[in-house]
């Protein structure tokens, strides 16, 4: 194959010129690109890039939001057979400066002030950057600096280096083989530095036509880009499988806005990791908790019609004609006007991933309507490359290979993965590298898992997170958590337990649902510090929590995982502060280390603890919170306590 | 283009009240003048003389060379003058861009009849407009609140998409009562960089009248103290900071 996006965009420009390509929502209104116009602009800043000095192998750094002229400028890059490198848009200057250093990367697009004021604060350890390019003019009109330049002179320089260079960039672009690296994708790591993963054309476009195949993605199909474009699943759906298969992507105007521009849209295909499906469940279950009696019990029993049948279904079993006319109406009266509101009404596929979604979460949202499927992969496999297929959509399993995918479970209960979709390589890492492939092309993921008799793919934790409590019942971290977290009340959760007697639980409520709970039950409080610590509140998680534990000593095998003890912090774990990564994944050696005392004061069955958090503000200054946690049983559970 | 605002010699008393007497001020393009003074002073009654909600018993206000004493505020708005209220002024009823849109209600030709109809000509003066009211909320950072009602707003936001509607008259001289009232440190903050945005993209000359010294001290060029309705002090922050009677009329004195 020698393929590469660049040559499959001036295909589309020639194939399909008049197609929408790329929207952005800006002053209000939705404005288009067409095929040949995303052409055009990606050759005159691959032009303008080339006039800089940008070379074959030279990395670009991207951060910022999704914007249009950030795709630009990547495929740009790639035209010239260079690399791009996307940075986390809310990577504080350490990180950023780490990771453009690390990649060698020699120019940087950033979005606008925010992003050029971090990176002029790394200033001296960024030698090898010779320009930064900016989008958004604001803030930096007056800027003089020789260092920075704006997209718009990029492109005019571009045009200047036409006129003496014909040919130029088709000649680049030929070049390009579907062996090349497209993009370094650097890992959040939950451990660690952050690695640079390369990923190939080839890596990335036989799981694009892979999936294309297995789960019908089609031309014309309607995206939503607003998941961070340092995250591979963004690069590979808004860029690769946008310009390779010739789907619509829509930039969102703000944060802000994203709900309304969602429904003004109405993307066909979906994917978001479980912090945007929780959420989205969040909200309804909170607005629906406000809503009068009458539309309450229409929701609700148009809820439970619902998930009796998702229930039946995913199990195979029939469904009585009573229980589907039930569900017939419900859909008609509720749940399709619901699915409008949230602006997921055209959704065809949906998918979850990069980490585990609460099972009651998932039926949930099912229920509602939306086609959600799992789907298991991470940046080393070039995104997802295990896919529940229609009709197969269920909570224990995350689905089936694709048909390039061979999986394997290693002797230790470890998930590994073979095809082309496997990564070259770490940048610069060749151990780390050796230690994740073996000779024989089986890449480890680190996660613990099992093939079911149906050969579905079914993952249980991190590997090395899964341990056993003292009194031998298996201890899974993760998927506790996940459990917890289907409460509209809490919003993070780290359960602990290893090496103890029994598991407990630090939580961070979610502000946004308590503020109304706290409102509606005369509780008054002058800041989250306070609000987390009130008694009201620990009484309203501790019943939360009873709730999964009833759930949990269902099942023989979870009895003795049941929460016995809890606190809630009084500041959210942040990505800034290290505790999670900035995909929100939590780093358990961070926390066991920052939070070492309240650990200790739980399982020394105190009933309060003194604490000195140090944390990072976002300007990346650092200070530190000073508070009494209070320390609660969980009501119930004293008796599995008593019997470990 | 150069404007130029000069109040001399004005007054106005209401019955036995002598509200103001004397006061004056010389406003230029992308100069910002903070009327100062304790309450009771006489600053609104100054603003509300300027903007003609009633004309000066004495003195004259002048606007790039035209005598503005006596005509009616409809009139003086469209001259180029555009002015906030101390207790915000919006309609509740109606979404921020239709608040704002409304400000731009004088620059409007189109008739009754073909605004109604929404004919040709109504239409492509419908589309300029809003396209100027957008400039304005992208940077006054009011997109996600586009929609919503101006009733239903905080405060803080309220006086933001008051300064919104006041801008999109395109004013020459921009009166701010009170803009920074109720506001925390990060609200004022932001505000402080609308208006001094402003005074950077435009010709515009603003006066604003505020109570909190940090903001007239960092963000103003010249500085009027009135109280008791006569000027009693003017020049830059830093004179004024340090004029005796400007200290004693805010801290009282026993003179």
């Amino acid at each position: 194959m020698t393929d590469t996006f660049p040559k499959l965009l001036l295909r589309n420009a020639k194939e399909a010129g008049d197609q929408d390509a790329l929207r952005e929502k800006n002053y209000g209104i939705w404005r288009t690109y067409t095929w040949s116009m995303y052409a055009t602009e990606v050759r005159r800043f691959a032009l303008g890039l080339a006039a800089l000095g940008f070379e074959r192998g030279d990395k670009l750094g991207v951060i910022g939001d999704n914007r249009p002229r950030m795709y630009f400028a990547m495929l740009a890059a790639e035209c010239l057979g260079g690399i791009s490198v996307a940075v986390y848009q809310d990577s504080i200057a350490s990180e950023l400066g780490y990771i453009l250093e690390h990649a060698d990367v020699t120019f940087v697009i950033a979005e606008n002030e925010e992003q050029t004021d971090k990176l002029y604060d790394i200033g001296d350890s960024l030698g090898k950057v010779k320009k930064i390019i900016f989008d958004d003019p604001r803030g930096l009109e007056r800027a003089t600096d020789e260092w920075l330049i704006a997209f718009e002179s990029v492109q005019a320089k571009g045009d200047e280096f036409a006129r003496s260079n014909e040919g130029y960039l088709e000649a680049e672009i030929e070049k390009g083989q579907s062996s090349d690296v497209a993009v370094f994708c650097y890992t959040s790591g939950t451990t660690g530095d952050p690695k640079g993963v390369m990923l190939t054309y080839d890596n990335l476009l036989t799981g694009i036509y892979s999936t294309q195949k297995a789960e019908g993605l089609l031309e014309g199909d309607e995206l939503m880009a607003y998941l961070p474009m340092a995250w591979v699943g963004d690069f590979w759906l808004s860029l690769g499988s946008a310009v390779a298969l010739r789907m619509t992507v829509n930039c969102p105007e703000k944060r802000e806005t994203l709900n309304r521009d969602f429904r003004e849209i109405g993307p066909t295909v979906m994917v978001a990791p479980p912090a945007v499906w929780e959420q989205i469940l969040t909200r309804v279950q909170v607005r629906m908790e406000e809503a009068d009696w009458f539309k309450r019990g229409r929701y609700e029993k148009a809820m439970a019609a619902a998930l009796e049948v998702e229930q039946l279904t995913q199990h195979g079993k029939p469904i009585p004609a009573g229980l589907a006319f039930r569900n017939w109406l419900g859909d008609w009266l509720v749940r399709k006007p619901l699915r409008d509101l949230l602006g997921v009404a055209n959704v065809r596929l949906a998918y979850t991933g990069g980490a585990p979604l609460g099972p009651d979460a998932f039926d949930f949202l099912r229920a509602i309507g939306i086609n959600l499927k799992q789907l298991y992969g991470m940046t080393e496999s070039s995104s997802a490359c295990v896919y529940q297929a229609d009709g197969q959509a269920n909570t224990e399993t995350v689905g089936r290979a694709l048909d390039i995918t061979e999986v394997k479970i290693s002797d230790s209960g470890e998930i590994l993965l073979r095809g082309p979709m496997v990564f070259v390589g770490y940048y610069k890492n060749d151990d780390a590298t050796r230690e994740t492939i073996d000779t024989e092309g089986w890449m480890a993921t680190g996660d613990a898992g099992i093939m079911t008799d149906d050969s579905q793919l079914k993952v249980i934790d991190r590997a090395k997170d899964v341990s056993k409590l003292n009194n031998g019942t298996m201890f899974a971290p993760q998927f506790l958590e996940n459990k917890l977290k289907f409460s509209p009340y809490i919003k993070e959760a780290v359960c602990l337990g290893k090496d103890e007697n029994y598991v407990s639980a630090m939580v961070n409520i979610d502000l946004e649902a308590l503020e109304i709970w706290a409102e509606r039950n005369n509780v008054t409080y002058s800041g989250y510090q306070e609000l987390s610590q009130k008694i009201e509140v620990y009484d309203l998680i501790n019943a939360e929590i009873g709730r999964i534990n009833a759930d949990l000593a269902q099942d023989s095998a979870l009895e003795g995982a049941q929460v016995q003890r809890f606190l809630v912090l009084n500041k959210e774990l942040d990505a800034d502060d290290g505790e999670v990564t900035r995909t929100r994944k939590i780093r358990r050696s961070v926390i066991a280390d920052r939070y070492g005392q309240l650990i200790k004061a739980i399982y020394e069955n105190e009933a309060q603890v003194e604490t000195d958090i140090q944390v990072t503000y976002e300007d990346g200054s650092t200070g530190s919170i000073h508070a009494d946690l209070r320390i609660m049983d969980v009501s119930g559970a004293a008796s599995v306590r008593a019997a470990a | 283009m150069e404007n130029s605002l000069v109040v001399e010699g004005a007054a106005k008393r209401f019955g036995g009240v002598t509200a103001l007497s004397g006061a004056g001020l010389h406003a230029k393009s992308k100069e910002i003048h903070a009327i100062i003074g304790p309450n009771g002073a006489g600053k609104t009654t100054l603003i509300n003389v300027i903007s003609g909600v009633y004309p000066p018993d004495d003195g004259t206000v002048t606007l790039n060379g035209e005598l503005l004493n006596g005509l009616r505020s409809t009139q003086i708005a469209r001259k180029g003058i555009a002015r906030t209220f101390q207790n915000v002024a919006l309609f509740a009823g109606m979404t921020v861009v239709q608040n704002m849109l409304l400000g731009r209600n004088m620059l409007m030709k189109s008739g009754v009849l073909s605004c109604g109809w929404f004919w040709g000509a109504a239409r492509r003066e419908e589309a300029e407009h809003r396209e100027r009211v957008e400039e304005i909320v992208d940077l006054l950072n009011l997109t996600d609140i586009r929609g919503s009602l101006a009733g239903s707003l905080p405060l803080g936001l309220k006086k933001r998409v008051e300064l919104g509607r006041a801008l999109a008259a395109n004013p020459k001289i921009l009166l701010l009562d009170e803009p920074m009232g109720g506001m925390n440190i990060e609200e004022k903050e932001d505000m402080c960089r609308y208006v001094l945005d402003v005074v950077e993209l435009t010709d515009t000359a603003v006066i604003l009248i505020e109570h909190d010294m940090g903001v007239v001290m960092d963000i103003s060029d010249y500085v009027v103290v009135l109280d008791q309705g006569t000027k009693i002090g003017e020049g830059t922050p830093e004179e004024v900071r340090s004029n005796q009677a400007v200290i004693d009329a805010y801290l009282g004195a026993s003179h």
